[in-house]
């Protein structure tokens, strides 16, 4: 992200999911999880969930996940959810 | 709301298999082909798409070598599909529901509660001809009409009401509270008592008196001859006298008990007296006697008498204690003659003593203003 836009977001105050390309995660108890701005799945299980984000991958782990909804750049994820780790690209691979 | 519409628009379960599953659904999301309630199950994947969605997987399922199968179709529109197969089981379905909702919409019981005067089998005729019965449509059944009906038909109700609850019509019953009709017999008013009249007013029938006129008791004061129904009545005002006279000596002679006492026992079998103990005579000259009775045998009786030895003294009473006597005692006769709820205008009282002065009579006059009309029925 050239600097450039980085100082002009912040001069107007803008969110930075806006200028800078970063998810936003909305994480509703440990029910359910929606993430916006996502490139893909990388792996889907019942126990585990990768999404490929911008930069980095954001893994989910817990019981009995299921993607409630899957559009492009948006993901919902429903069941009981452990945690949200995210890790650089190339710790995934 | 989402899932409404879907289920509006049809969609299909499928069942996805493969390797590169994760990759599969991010190409799918990438392409917008729409994907929900992705899960794990077993081995495979379960996901839900729409009919477009699932035909247009074909491309992604081939490029990375997964197996898409539909499990089922869900929605409206397969629903629909079903149903235009299995024709007369739809129409079979559509017909009891119209059937149900048309045994509903119907009165199937006549319920009647409330009254204890009139019975539910004679509301039922007046409720049947004002149009409730069993077999009713209940949009018909006019509550209205039938109340009224039913109040117009039984005058001892005081109220009647229509209530519809689910199939079953309830008619509810107030019962009036009826006042027991007077008696409106032939006759005349006559004078209760004797007395000077101060006002004279005729409910029904012919004035015979007027105020200021002295009446005998039993005097006629209002005629029912002329009256509807033969009946008179009114209000009768008149003044009443009361006198009543109480006396009393002033030597008043007290007997005392001496403490002596004797007692006389005997036996009477049939006529005759048999001496048993004490004394055969009163052993005093003055006494009282208590007796006591006591049956042995049938026609055998004991008989037990005690004398109490008395001293008579004379007690002097003054002069106002023996008028405070007399006109105590004149009060108490007037009192038993007297009638409740009179009103009293003049109590008088007058004394008079006896030509020796040892009596002494009090007079007690006392004057009322009372009713005294008094209802006679015509002898038949």
């Amino acid at each position: 992200m050239p600097p450039l836009g980085r100082l002009f977001g912040s001069v107007l105050d803008l969110p930075q999911d806006v200028y800078m390309d970063l998810p936003r995660v909305t994480i509703v108890g440990c029910e359910e999880v929606s993430i916006e701005n996502t490139r893909g799945v990388l792996h889907f299980s019942d126990t585990e969930l990768v999404i490929e984000l911008a930069h980095r991958v954001l893994r989910i782990t817990g019981e009995n996940l299921s993607l409630r909804n899957i559009q492009s750049g948006e993901i919902a994820v429903t069941g009981r959810v452990f945690a949200l780790v995210f890790e650089s690209v190339s710790a995934h691979e | 709301m989402n899932r409404l519409t879907n289920y509006c628009t049809g969609f299909l379960l499928l069942r996805l298999t493969g390797q590169n599953r994760a990759a599969f659904l991010s190409e799918c999301a990438r392409a917008g082909i729409p994907q929900w309630g992705v899960r794990q199950q077993g081995g495979h994947v379960l996901l839900c798409s729409s009919v477009q969605g699932f035909l247009s997987m074909r491309k992604p399922a081939r490029k990375y070598r997964c197996q898409v199968e539909v499990l089922s179709r869900r929605g409206v529109p397969f629903l629909l599909q079903k149903a235009r197969r299995r024709l007369f089981f739809s129409l079979g379905a559509i017909f009891f529901a119209g059937l149900l909702w048309l045994l509903t919409s119907m009165v199937w019981r006549v319920e009647v509660e409330g009254s204890h005067k009139v019975a539910a089998a004679d509301i039922l005729p007046v409720v049947r001809a004002a149009g409730l019965d069993v077999g009713t449509w209940r949009r018909e059944v006019d509550s209205e009409r039938i109340a009224t009906a039913i109040l117009r038909e039984f005058p001892e109700l005081a109220w009647a009401g229509v209530r519809l609850k689910g199939s079953v019509a309830i008619i509810q019953l107030v019962d009036r509270a009826v006042i027991p009709p007077i008696l409106r017999l032939p006759g005349d008013v006559v004078a209760a008592r004797a007395g000077v009249i101060t006002r004279i007013i005729a409910f029904s029938g012919e004035v015979r008196a007027a105020a200021g006129d002295t009446v005998a008791r039993g005097q006629l004061l209002l005629s029912g001859a002329t009256a509807q129904g033969g009946h008179a009545s009114g209000l009768v005002e008149a003044r009443v006298w009361y006198e009543a006279v109480g006396s009393m000596e002033t030597t008043q002679i007290v007997g005392n008990m001496t403490g002596r006492v004797a007692v006389r026992e005997y036996v009477r079998l049939g006529g005759r007296e048999v001496q048993v103990a004490g004394p055969s005579r009163p052993p005093f000259a003055l006494y009282e006697a208590t007796t006591l009775k006591r049956n042995l045998l049938p026609g055998v009786e004991h008989v037990s008498v005690t004398f109490h030895e008395i001293t008579r003294s004379h007690r002097s009473l003054s002069a106002s204690e023996a008028e405070a006597a007399a006109t105590l005692a004149a009060q108490e006769k007037l009192r038993v003659s007297l009638p409740s709820g009179v009103k009293i205008l003049d109590n008088r009282t007058d004394v008079r003593w006896s030509e020796d002065t040892t009596v002494v009579y009090v007079r007690v006059l006392v004057e009322t203003l009372e009713d005294i009309a008094q209802f006679v029925p015509q002898q038949q």
